[in-house]
Formats: C-alpha cells, sequence, structure tokens
C-alpha cells in the first residue's frame, strides 16, 4: 500500500517530488517542492483525506511547512519548505478551510508568509506580537 | 375552634394597652407581627432554609443548616454594595420596591390579616411589581447579561400572567366574591376547591414554578446561561434586600396556592404551605430548565386552555 | 434588539478562558466570533529545552484530565524514532489506564452538561459515580489525575493481582450506573427539550471541517484512531465504535454515555489478557534516540491527540508539535451556534467537551 500510494504521487509531480520516506506502521514522509503542494491536496481531497494538523519546523536556512494527512490506513506527512529570506508558502485553506487555524498559528510562530490566507490574524500571542517564538535563532 | 379571623398568639397584653389608650390595635398586630413583617420574615427563612436543607439531602449532601439564610441575610448586609458607574437611581429603589410590593401580599391573608373586598385584584397586580421590579433592576445594572435577564423576566411574566388571571378569576367567581377573606369562607361551607375546580387548580400550580423561581420555569435567574440574569451586578444589601424579597415571595405564593384551593383553616393553612412547598422542591430538583419559547407555548397553549375550561364551568 | 453578548474569558459556563463574541437578534444568534490563546504558555518550545524523559512529564501537564493523552500519544512517537516494540504487557497496561481515563471524562462531561442546563442533582449524582473510577486509579497510579504511567519504552509500574478484584467491581458499579443515567438522558422531559434538536452539525460540515472524537462521530462522520491506526492493543479486544447519525447535542451526549460502556468492556478483556500474560518485563529501555521524525496518535476522550516528534539525535528532541482534539473541533462551534437562540449557546460550547488549555499549549 505505501509503495502504490508513492508511485501514485510521483506519477503526479515528476521531479517535483524532492525525497520521500516509509516509517513503521503505515507513516510514510513526502517531500515536495514549494508550490507544487497544492496539487497534492487537491488530490488528497479526492481520496478523502483527513487533515490533521499543520506543523511547522525550522530547519535552519529554510523553513518548513508539514502537512499531516490521514488517507486509511495510511499517515502521510507533506512536506514542503521555503527559504528563510523569503517564505512564502500558498495557503490550502480553500481546500481544507480547517487549514486556516492552523496556517494563522504557523504564520504566527514560525514567520512563514502564507500568501492569500483569508485571515491572516494572530491566534495565540498577543495582537503587539513581533517576534517569531519557535525560530531557533 | 377559634374564630379563624384571630391569630392566637396575640399577646393579651397588647390588648390591654390598646382599651386602655382607647385604640384599635389590631392592624398594627397584622401589619407588624402576625401575618405581617414578623410572622412572614420567619416563614420566608423557614421556607427558604428547607427548601436548601431538602434540596442537599436529594442529592446526597449534608446540607446547610436551617437558619442559613438568616445568616446569609445578615452576612451581605455587612459587605460592600457596589453601583456600577452606568446604573441609575433605579438600582437602588427595584429592590426596595420589589420587598415593600412583596410584603403587602400576607398583610391580606384571613388569618388574622386587614383583607377588605377586591383584594384579590390587590394581589395580583402586587405580585406583578416585584416581579417587574426584578426585570428593571436587571436592566438598570448597565450589563448585557443583566439586559438580557430582565428582558427573559418580562417575556415570562407575558407568558404565565395569563393562566394566572384565568384561574383566579374562576375561584372568585366560583366563591362569589374577590377578597381573600370571601374565598375562605366560601371554602369553609362549600369544602376546598381542588377538587370543585381542578383545572383552574393545576393551572394556578404550574404557574408557580414561574412565579418564584424555580426549574424548570427559572429562564431569567439561570446562573449557568446569563449569570445571574438581573442580579448579576447586585451585591451587598442590595442583593440582601432582593434575596429576601424572593425568599418572601416563596411563601406568599405558595400561601395564595392554599388560600385558593386548599384552605380549611389557619393550622391546616401552615400545614398544606409546607407540603406544598415540598412538592415544588421535588419538581425543581428533577426538572432542568426549559427555553423561553418552549415555556410560552406551555403556558399559553395548554394552561390557559386548562384554565377557561373551568372559568367556563363556573360562569355557566 | 441587537446585541453582543461575550461569553468568556470569564464565564461560568466554561471551565477555562476563551473569549466568544455572540451576536444577537433578540434571542437568536447570528454571528459569532472567537478569539483563543488566554492560556498559551509556550510547551512547544520550552520542549525544545528538555529531555525527552522530561517531556513526557511536561505534555502531561499540558492539560488536568487529558493525563495519559498527551505521553501516550508523545511516547509513541518517540519509540517509532527509536525504532523499539513495547512489551506485550506494558500495551495492556496502558490500555487499562486509558480507558478508565475515558471513563471518568465522560463522566465528568455528563455532570456538567447536566449543570448546564439546570439539572443540578444529576450533576451531583454523576459525579459522585465517578469517585468510584478516581479512587482505583489512585489505588493503582498513585493520583487521581497526572498518573505519570508512561516512560519511554512501556510503562513505569505494573497491575497486579491485588488490584484486580477492587478494579471489577468498580467497573460493574460504573456501568449499572451508567445505564441509569442513559435512561435519565434519554426519558427526563425536561432534559429532552433543551437538548434534542439544537447544535446541530451536519455529516457534510464535520467532514469539510475534519472534526475529530465523539463530536464527529455523533455526526455520521467514522473518526476513531483506535480503529483507524490501531495502536496499544486496541486490535486484540473487541469493542464495537459507537457513530451515531443525528448530531445534535442530545447524540453527541448519547455517544459518550455508550462508550463508557464500550470502554468497561475493554477493560474486562484487557484484565483477562493480563491475567493470561507471563509476569515479565513491563519496559524496554531505551538509550538513545537517532535521528528521524515520526507520529503518534491516541484517542482521548475528546478526540485525536497528534504529536509530531523530530530527532536529531541528543538529548533534545528538535521539534515537538502538539495538535489538541479541541483545537479541530472548536472551528466546528459557529456552525453549530448559528441559527440557535442564546440559551443553547453554554450547552452547545460545552457539548464538544472543550478543554482549551490543551488548545492554546
Amino acid at each position: 500500500m505505501p509503495e502504490e500510494f508513492i508511485q501514485k504521487l510521483k506519477n503526479l509531480l515528476g521531479k517535483n517530488l524532492l525525497e520521500y520516506s516509509v516509517g513503521r506502521r503505515n507513516r510514510i514522509f513526502v517531500k515536495v517542492k514549494n508550490g507544487y503542494h497544492r496539487e497534492v491536496v487537491g488530490l488528497f481531497l479526492e481520496m478523502e483525506a483527513h487533515l490533521s494538523v499543520i506543523s511547522s519546523v525550522d530547519l535552519g536556512e529554510e523553513l518548513e511547512l508539514v502537512y499531516h494527512f490521514e488517507i486509511k490506513p495510511l499517515q502521510v506527512c507533506l512536506k514542503t519548505s521555503a527559504s528563510k529570506a523569503k517564505p512564502t508558502i500558498e495557503t490550502i485553506s480553500d481546500i481544507y478551510p480547517s487549514a486556516a487555524w492552523y496556517e494563522r498559528e504557523a504564520m504566527e510562530m514560525m514567520g512563514i508568509d502564507i500568501a492569500n490566507h483569508p485571515d491572516p490574524r494572530h491566534l495565540f500571542l498577543p495582537d503587539d506580537y513581533t517576534e517569531f517564538p519557535l525560530r531557533r535563532y | 375552634m377559634f374564630p379563624y379571623r384571630w391569630p392566637v398568639l396575640i399577646p393579651a397584653s397588647a390588648a390591654r394597652i390598646g382599651d386602655f389608650m382607647n385604640l384599635d390595635i389590631q392592624p398594627f398586630i397584622s401589619v407588624l407581627i402576625v401575618p405581617g413583617l414578623l410572622f412572614t420574615s420567619v416563614m420566608a427563612f423557614l421556607y427558604a432554609g428547607m427548601y436548601r436543607k431538602v434540596r442537599a439531602r436529594m442529592q446526597n449532601r449534608r446540607g446547610p443548616p436551617f437558619v442559613q439564610p438568616f445568616y446569609d441575610f445578615v452576612k451581605l448586609l455587612s459587605k460592600e454594595s457596589i453601583k456600577p458607574e452606568k446604573s441609575g437611581m433605579l438600582f437602588t429603589w427595584a429592590p426596595i420596591i420589589a420587598l415593600a410590593s412583596v410584603l403587602i401580599v400576607p398583610i391580606l391573608f384571613p388569618i388574622g390579616g386587614l383583607s377588605f373586598a377586591g383584594d384579590l385584584i390587590v394581589v395580583i397586580y402586587v405580585l406583578n411589581i416585584s416581579a417587574i421590579m426584578l426585570a428593571v433592576g436587571g436592566f438598570s445594572s448597565g450589563s448585557p447579561f443583566g439586559a438580557v435577564g430582565g428582558s427573559r423576566e418580562v417575556t415570562q411574566l407575558f407568558a404565565y400572567e395569563l393562566p394566572l388571571a384565568i384561574s383566579m378569576v374562576a375561584v372568585a367567581v366560583k366563591a362569589g366574591s374577590f377578597s381573600l377573606t370571601g374565598i375562605a369562607e366560601a371554602q369553609e361551607s362549600s369544602g376546598m376547591f381542588f377538587y370543585q375546580l381542578p383545572f383552574a387548580c393545576i393551572a394556578f400550580l404550574s404557574i408557580i414554578p414561574a412565579k418564584i423561581g424555580l426549574q424548570p420555569f427559572d429562564i431569567p435567574e439561570a446562573e449557568q446561561e446569563i449569570l445571574g440574569g438581573p442580579l448579576v451586578e447586585y451585591s451587598g444589601y442590595r442583593l440582601a434586600i432582593f434575596t429576601f424579597s424572593n425568599q418572601v415571595k416563596y411563601f406568599v405564593v405558595i400561601s395564595l396556592a392554599v388560600i385558593l384551593f386548599f384552605w380549611r383553616n389557619w393550622w391546616q393553612f401552615l400545614i398544606t404551605g409546607f407540603l406544598l412547598w415540598l412538592l415544588f422542591i421535588f419538581i425543581k430538583i428533577i426538572s432542568a430548565r426549559v427555553k423561553t419559547d418552549q415555556s410560552f407555548v406551555f403556558f399559553w397553549q395548554y394552561m390557559s386552555i386548562l384554565a377557561l375550561i373551568d372559568l367556563v364551568r363556573v360562569v355557566i | 434588539m441587537d446585541m453582543i453578548v461575550q461569553i468568556g474569558p470569564q464565564h461560568l459556563a466554561l471551565a477555562e478562558p476563551e473569549r466568544f463574541k455572540i451576536h444577537t437578534e433578540g434571542e437568536k444568534v447570528v454571528d459569532v466570533e472567537m478569539a483563543v490563546g488566554y492560556n498559551h504558555r509556550g510547551i512547544e518550545k520550552l520542549a525544545e529545552r528538555k529531555t525527552f524523559e522530561q517531556d513526557i512529564l511536561l505534555v502531561e501537564r499540558i492539560c488536568g484530565i487529558c493525563s495519559m493523552s498527551h505521553p501516550v500519544a508523545f511516547t509513541q512517537a518517540v519509540e517509532d524514532i527509536a525504532g523499539v516494540d513495547i512489551p506485550e504487557r506494558a500495551n495492556h497496561l496502558r490500555m487499562i489506564i486509558a480507558e478508565l481515563e475515558r471513563i471518568h471524562s465522560h463522566l465528568l462531561w455528563a455532570g456538567i452538561a447536566a449543570e448546564i442546563i439546570g439539572i443540578e442533582t444529576l450533576f451531583m449524582y454523576i459525579w459522585k459515580d465517578r469517585e468510584f473510577v478516581l479512587d482505583q486509579l489512585e489505588i493503582i497510579t498513585g493520583n487521581r489525575n497526572h498518573y505519570a504511567w508512561n516512560t519511554i519504552g512501556g510503562c513505569r509500574k505494573d497491575i497486579t493481582e491485588e488490584h484486580f478484584p477492587g478494579l471489577l467491581t468498580a467497573i460493574e458499579v460504573v456501568e449499572r450506573r451508567t445505564e441509569f443515567y442513559i435512561d435519565s438522558f434519554l426519558r427526563n422531559r425536561t432534559i429532552k427539550a433543551r437538548l434534542i434538536g439544537t447544535g446541530v452539525l451536519p455529516k457534510e460540515d464535520a467532514r469539510r471541517l475534519c472534526t475529530v472524537g465523539p463530536t464527529a462521530r455523533a455526526s455520521g462522520y467514522a473518526v476513531d484512531v483506535r480503529k483507524d491506526d490501531p495502536h496499544l492493543a486496541y486490535n486484540k479486544v473487541e469493542w464495537e465504535e459507537i457513530v451515531l447519525d443525528e448530531g445534535d447535542n442530545m447524540t453527541r451526549a448519547k455517544v459518550r454515555l455508550l462508550e463508557i460502556l464500550e470502554s468497561a468492556k475493554i477493560i474486562r478483556q484487557a484484565i483477562q489478557a493480563l491475567k493470561e500474560l507471563p509476569e515479565g518485563d513491563i519496559a524496554v529501555p531505551v538509550k538513545e534516540v537517532p535521528p528521524g521524525e515520526s507520529v503518534g496518535r491516541y484517542e482521548a476522550p475528546r478526540g485525536e491527540v497528534f504529536h509530531y516528534v523530530k530527532s536529531n539525535g541528543t538529548f533534545y528532541p528538535e521539534r515537538l508539535k502538539v495538535r489538541a482534539p479541541t483545537y479541530a473541533n472548536i472551528q466546528a462551534v459557529p456552525i453549530m451556534l448559528l441559527g440557535d437562540t442564546l440559551a443553547d449557546v453554554p450547552i452547545s460550547l460545552a457539548s464538544i467537551d472543550p478543554c482549551f488549555c490543551c488548545t492554546d499549549r
């Protein structure tokens, strides 16, 4: 099952699928190039995936967003990253409405600039807080 | 036995002072002692204490002592009463008028009170004043929760006024008199009214939880939803007066039900009052709180028609 | 009369602070604005400064009653990174405490729901019966709420022969009382008048917004981590997933109360399995955690708890991401509140079983 899934993604993305790995207990980690994640998310919507959460990771040179989906019985972590100098990633909140709040948290905690987000206010932090707490300086 | 008009405990010395001073002392006793201020206060605290104790025991708890409402009253008087900036003069006067109005009713009871023809109408209006004062207190407190509570109180007043008035009029027509003493006398001669006017009795008993603020109809005072409704901004002596007026209302409305439907003589009046109060505590314990629109439907559609049946039966 | 009623941050109906601005026309709700973040403590940043063992205690304290949810999800993720399989006995031990926590959490919710709709007698009765479960938890683990039951690689204590009789008696009592409560909720006329038909969440919205837990299962959207992603020993015991259709407040109450009965079944079978397993190790020593990443999921009483752990080979995790079930369910709250009256707002809010300190971390 994981292999067929990876094969499907390869067919869709070609060389935009940067790397992938399969962990224990049906966990799959897939990294795609910035800008192509929306196609994959659209494909997941057709497969009736369940969006669990969107995490943000500081990789040093780049800022990464990890979208966690459940496509029974697989757990897929879809990653895409952008450079720290210009961290712009497109929103998926028109495909999955619940992504809106997760992206707000990523914006305020890691400083990732989510393009076309419908409501880019602070979620947990005070409104006048300007730093990005979860970055590793 | 004893004539029902005279209370048992009239002190002989007071009567002799009255004779000596050539003054009719009985109105003062009626207003201040029995069944006026002293008697009503004692009964109000007794009813409130019973309420808390019985409720606690049915919930597997021990509950406060019976005199706890009195302790709470004294404690509240000693606390600071904060008046919100946005509130008006009615914020202080609403509880005072509510208490005064609800204390007028026991003076008219047929257990040594001053009764006159038509005092049933006075009772209806005066009890309305106390309900309206609760709403006025809510509106004048300057808080949205108070305003919501006040508007709910007024809505509920519209709802239960109709069956209340119809059943009271049915009783008055049956007794041939609009005075409490007249109704009591009619029951003494022809038997209690609750089996002669059963539908009016049921309708009247059903509005009692709404009138005194118990589940299932305690919508205006819903603590968990609107933080206490009209009383949310009250503290100190103003809250003490409001709470005391609510407790006096417990006694007054139950006694009214007993006089209208279950009267035999004055000591059965007391016993039936306690039993009826126990019944309403029990109903409160097993019920959740219904919503405003549901209570409206209940009172206007079902209870009004029930009371109307009896009114028609009596008139025809 | 248009009004803005603000529920929170301090309110009698909410146990924890969040702000809900309800725009009403008369008594009907027309708009809801939510603001969260009153309980934010920076747990994710703090977790990067503590070792993996210290992090177990840290995530346990994200919430008071989600006390097996976060540690089990976290340790499962770390065990996946380290590539260890914990012993069979440890799986069953974790499952027993997890189901006991589910029972006491659902009873807590049922009591609070009864209190909010005004029938405080039921609240007193339910919380008294909850004490049986808390007593058992205290006897077994040593504490009523933060159990410290987990370590990386297994459990810290064992459940032995002497615990079994008390546990079985408590389960039996709770089962009998829960059947009485299900009966009360379904037959008391005033409770029915408040709960039926209010706070409706249609199935399409539950799926589109990816809600989790009993909130989703009561709307017909069948997600349950215990069935979809079998962890601990859930695929070794027989139990049913409770999925109902209507999606109103009464259905959510029904789902939670029926789940208590299922949990009692699971605990009995787990005790039976423990009696048959040989007394052995309850933990596997894990010396170091290699670089890697993994995802730990766990079905808490409120829904799916999600932990994403990334390790870089040192003693400290590189990144910990926690997502509590209320974080997913709170986005469905406006749909539940719109169109109902102001009187239904507290009970609809409480019916998603909110745990705002888990949401804010």
